[in-house]
């Protein structure tokens, strides 16, 4: 088989896995494009006709400034990729000499950096680790190519050097993990401007409409997912925004003031830490446990509502750890009235009659018991299709059509509360999660998306209300059919692949040194599970047990080298005379061979002393050797004594 | 990078080689060389292995771990005399034609290298003088002369020498042995060559000891002061040119 036709095919592979790679992510044209192209490219092969360079190469320049022309900078990847894929199409037609393949490798290197840059899915690994070994054996052919372009080999020979030299690729993949683990890295993000901003997630938003939509379409999409603990299912609730400001169809949040200590005394409750991998939405609200203590992350503002944001959009994938306390109650007293106790204007008079009549005089929290149960009663359901579409929403819940989902629940509690002079107000945020218990975290979808009630109870301050009935889809539930299962089992790599690898940064390669400094110093506080505690045992046993054999077995044989290579030495001497023993041969007859007389003697004597001890009935002993060695050491004198004579006799000298 | 560079390393650890020369090199024409290269690896096969040594140079595609491959390549030498090939450097681009990598390796061949032969008319001289074949019989069997005897026919034997005679008298075919004819020994003495320059001498010589030898007449040669009978056997032949090729070189 020709090099040449091994090159071709690796190059032909690497086109296709291009095309593979990034079909859906840019226009289907282009991936056509260069798959045409290269199947033009095995014609011209096989017909042995070329396209003149010439040709191609002012084709090519038009190519880049066409693309150049009409570049975008909100796509930039995208119009990058669909230019590369135009000129990678083009380099196939051409004459195709050792620098042509090479720049197609480079392009297809260039195609998987932006696929990287577009997915940072676990696809992106895939597809880069077979490009890896694809480019690596390329490389070699190509460099058996470059050598000799009529070189022929064996299909034997191809396969043992595929098979040898995927090594090379094989090798180094633990290598750049090490490097990925040890490089440092910056905090701030310096591609990230390349990256093509993901859609925008529908499910949490900053502000509740009511009477808009009659049908709201569940989205399974992720939003985030929370290592931690198991916890009670009662507690799930990620607090995101509050919503205090109710215009008669929608909530919206008056802009929350920073969280001053002074003013409240923190929540008090069992504290949990949660490591929140958060997905880009648009929104700036940063989620975690209610009632949330402290969220680290850069930037993140902790607001009086006790909840987080950042300034800007959450535009891409976010790292944060969130501490909240367990509890349903913020003690807070001094609150603000005025703006917790708002209504529209032109409230319905039917609403406010029915607050009216829910109401305990003198007693709060019967009035809100009262009213948490008139909303539980069988009349009102829990439903996402046929809401109330209507002016006035809230009523045509209420009193005509009860069926809704969390926030006509959630609105209509607020309002009662507050024509009852509660103070009150909206949480949005999430409710529930599936626990997944292979990774040891939650897993929330944005359809897990819910807004609560909390009034001001005086005394408790904040209280956390769910009017919205049970049965809503906030299943938590960790093993539901084996779909589920199968999906959270998926979903457990992805999870691996955000948390360990693309939210790698600077602040994680600091962690990492801190833990293992600490876990050098002291050894007891390096706990370990009893698994791995059970596995080092036996692996450091058994790694003792091997080296015991081997050192064994080294110490025996060079016990048994040792005379071995007093004879080499020997030999070596007298090749350097110019006396080679033969492998035939016996030690003797060799020597019987010398012609010098001297030396002869010399080497005659060291023979019988180590046959003697060789052919004799004990071992060599340490004094043996080195009487062996002095004897051989004296053909070197005869050698210097025969060379002087020689030169003695040199005319001239 | 790394892992590429132990490759690269390893590529060229472990590794004998060979150089076998044809017994007759003649300076100024073109001898085929012969490279033989073992792999003493047990994991990786020898991958493209350059060699430089001194004119030679070669590329050894494939090598088979524990095993041996071997490339003939050509190779000139322009001067006769004493040629040493020393320390010849094997060199890879393996992997990946990013470095080139060498090594030496520790081997010395000396070559003689006859020289260069080159028609000059001493051999017509020498016809001239008359001393053409014929003027000795020798006793060896050829097709030239007088009938030494009549043997049994062995096939092969060329028609013309069959004894139809003989074969008539006794009803097998007999076939008939001449004696051939020996040419007039010749013995040149290189100094009374008349050619002033030296190298031409030589080549003069060298050709026309080939020439002679190869018409089978015994050459002997007288070269400073030493004297080689004349023979005709090819040790004789090379001994000759052999001390041609270093004539003046070494004293």
């Amino acid at each position: 088989m020709k090099v040449r036709t091994v090159v071709d095919v690796f190059t032909y592979i690497t086109g296709a896995l291009c095309i593979v790679a990034v079909s859906g992510h840019i226009p289907f044209m282009y991936p056509l494009l260069l798959f045409a192209a290269m199947t033009l490219s095995v014609y011209l092969d096989v017909k042995k006709v070329s396209i003149p360079r010439w040709i191609l190469t002012v084709v090519s320049v038009a190519v880049i400034l066409y693309f150049l022309i009409r570049i975008d900078v909100q796509d930039l990847i995208g119009h990058v990729m669909e230019a590369i894929f135009v000129l990678m199409g083009i380099k196939y037609l051409e004459r195709k000499e050792v620098r042509d393949f090479m720049q197609i490798y480079a392009l297809a290197l260039f195609v998987l950096a932006g696929l990287g840059l577009m997915t940072m899915g676990m696809a992106f690994v895939a597809y880069l680790l077979v490009f890896f070994l694809l480019l690596s054996l390329s490389l070699i052919f190509l460099t058996f190519y470059s050598q000799d372009p009529e070189m022929e080999l064996t299909n034997g020979t191809v396969r043992t050097m595929i098979a040898r030299c995927l090594w090379i690729p094989l090798l180094s993949i633990p290598l750049s993990a090490a490097m990925f683990v040890i490089l440092p890295r910056t905090s701030y993000p310096i591609l990230t401007f390349l990256n093509r901003p993901d859609k925008a997630r529908a499910g949490f938003t900053d502000n509740v409409r009511l009477g808009q939509v009659s049908d709201i379409q569940e989205d399974e999409r992720i939003i985030f997912r929370a290592t931690m603990d198991r916890v009670d299912e009662s507690s799930l609730y990620w607090r995101g925004i509050t919503l205090n400001h109710f215009d008669g169809t929608s909530w919206k949040s008056t802009k929350p003031g920073i969280y001053t200590p002074a003013r409240a005394r923190g929540p008090i409750g069992t504290m949990v830490s949660q490591t929140i991998y958060l997905e880009p939405y648009d929104n700036s609200s940063l989620f975690a446990l209610d009632k949330p203590v402290h969220i680290e992350f850069r930037r993140a503002r902790k607001n009086d509502d006790l909840t987080f944001t950042i300034p800007g959009f959450i535009d891409r994938r976010i790292r944060y750890t969130a501490l909240s306390a367990l509890s349903n109650v913020i003690p807070e007293e001094n609150i603000a009235l005025k703006t917790h106790l708002q209504l529209p204007a032109d409230l319905s008079p039917r609403l406010v009659s029915l607050a009216k009549g829910l109401a305990v005089r003198g007693d709060r929290n019967a009035t809100v018991q009262r009213i948490l149960g008139h909303l539980a009663s069988d009349r009102y359901s829990y439903s996402l299709k046929d809401l109330p579409v209507s002016k006035n929403p809230l009523e045509t819940f209420l009193f005509d059509s009860p069926r809704g989902n969390c926030e006509y629940f959630a609105s209509a509690m607020a309002v009662l509360l507050r024509v009852n002079d509660i103070p009150s107000r909206l949480v949005g945020g999430y409710h529930g999660g599936y626990y997944n218990e292979l990774g040891n975290y939650y897993l929330v979808p944005q359809k897990n998306a819910h807004v609560w009630v909390e009034a001001h109870i005086p005394g408790k301050g904040w209280v956390r209300f769910d009017p919205t009935p049970a049965g809503a889809a906030f299943s938590s539930g960790s093993g539901r059919g084996v779909l589920l299962r199968f999906q959270m089992f998926v979903d457990t790599i992805n999870y691996y692949w955000y948390g360990i690898v693309l939210t790698y940064n600077l602040e994680r390669q600091i962690s990492i040194t801190r833990t293992i400094a600490s876990g050098l110093k002291r050894p007891s506080s390096f706990s370990l599970s009893p698994l791995m505690k059970k596995t080092a045992q036996y692996s450091a046993l058994l790694a003792a047990a091997i080296g015991l054999v081997l050192l064994a077995r080294l110490l025996i044989t060079s016990m048994k080298r040792r005379e071995r290579a007093v004879l080499d030495r020997f030999l070596k001497r007298l090749e350097a005379a110019g006396y080679k023993k033969h492998a035939s041969e016996g030690l003797e007859e060799f020597l019987r061979r010398i012609g010098d007389d001297d030396l002869r003697r010399a080497c005659m004597e060291f023979a019988r002393e180590f046959e003697r001890i060789y052919y004799g009935d004990r071992g060599f002993t340490a004094d043996d050797l080195k009487r062996l060695n002095l004897l051989a050491g004296r053909i070197d004198d005869v050698e210097r004594r025969t060379k002087s004579s020689m030169a003695d006799l040199t005319p001239g000298r | 990078m790394s892992i590429s560079g132990v490759f690269g390393k390893t590529n060229l650890s472990k590794l004998d080689l060979t150089i076998d020369f044809p017994q007759e090199i003649y300076a100024g024409s073109r001898v085929p060389v012969k490279i033989t290269m073992r792999n003493r690896r047990r994991f990786l096969p020898a991958f493209l292995i350059g060699l430089h040594a001194d004119r030679i140079s070669a590329l050894v595609p494939f090598t088979p771990v524990k095993g041996t491959s071997s490339v003939y390549t050509g190779v000139t030498f322009h001067e006769r005399g004493l040629h040493a090939i020393e320390d010849p450097r094997v060199y890879s681009v393996f992997p990946f034609n990013f470095f080139t990598r060498f090594k030496r390796l520790r081997l010395a061949y000396t070559i003689t290298v006859l020289p260069r032969l080159k028609a000059c008319d001493l051999a017509s001289l020498y016809r001239k003088e008359g001393r053409s074949r014929g003027e000795r019989t020798s006793d060896r069997i050829g097709y030239d002369s007088d009938i030494v005897s009549i043997r049994e026919y062995v096939r092969g034997d060329p028609i013309k020498y069959i004894h139809w005679k003989a074969t008539a008298r006794t009803g097998k075919l007999k076939t008939k042995e001449h004696s051939s004819l020996s040419y007039q020994p010749v013995v040149i003495e290189f100094d009374r060559v008349l050619i002033r320059d030296i190298e031409e001498r030589i080549s003069c010589v060298a050709y026309t000891i080939v020439q002679l030898l190869r018409n089978n007449v015994p050459v002997g040669l007288k070269i400073d002061g030493r004297l080689y009978p004349p023979d005709v056997t090819a040790v004789h032949r090379l001994n000759m040119l052999r001390e041609l090729a270093v004539y003046e070189k070494h004293g």
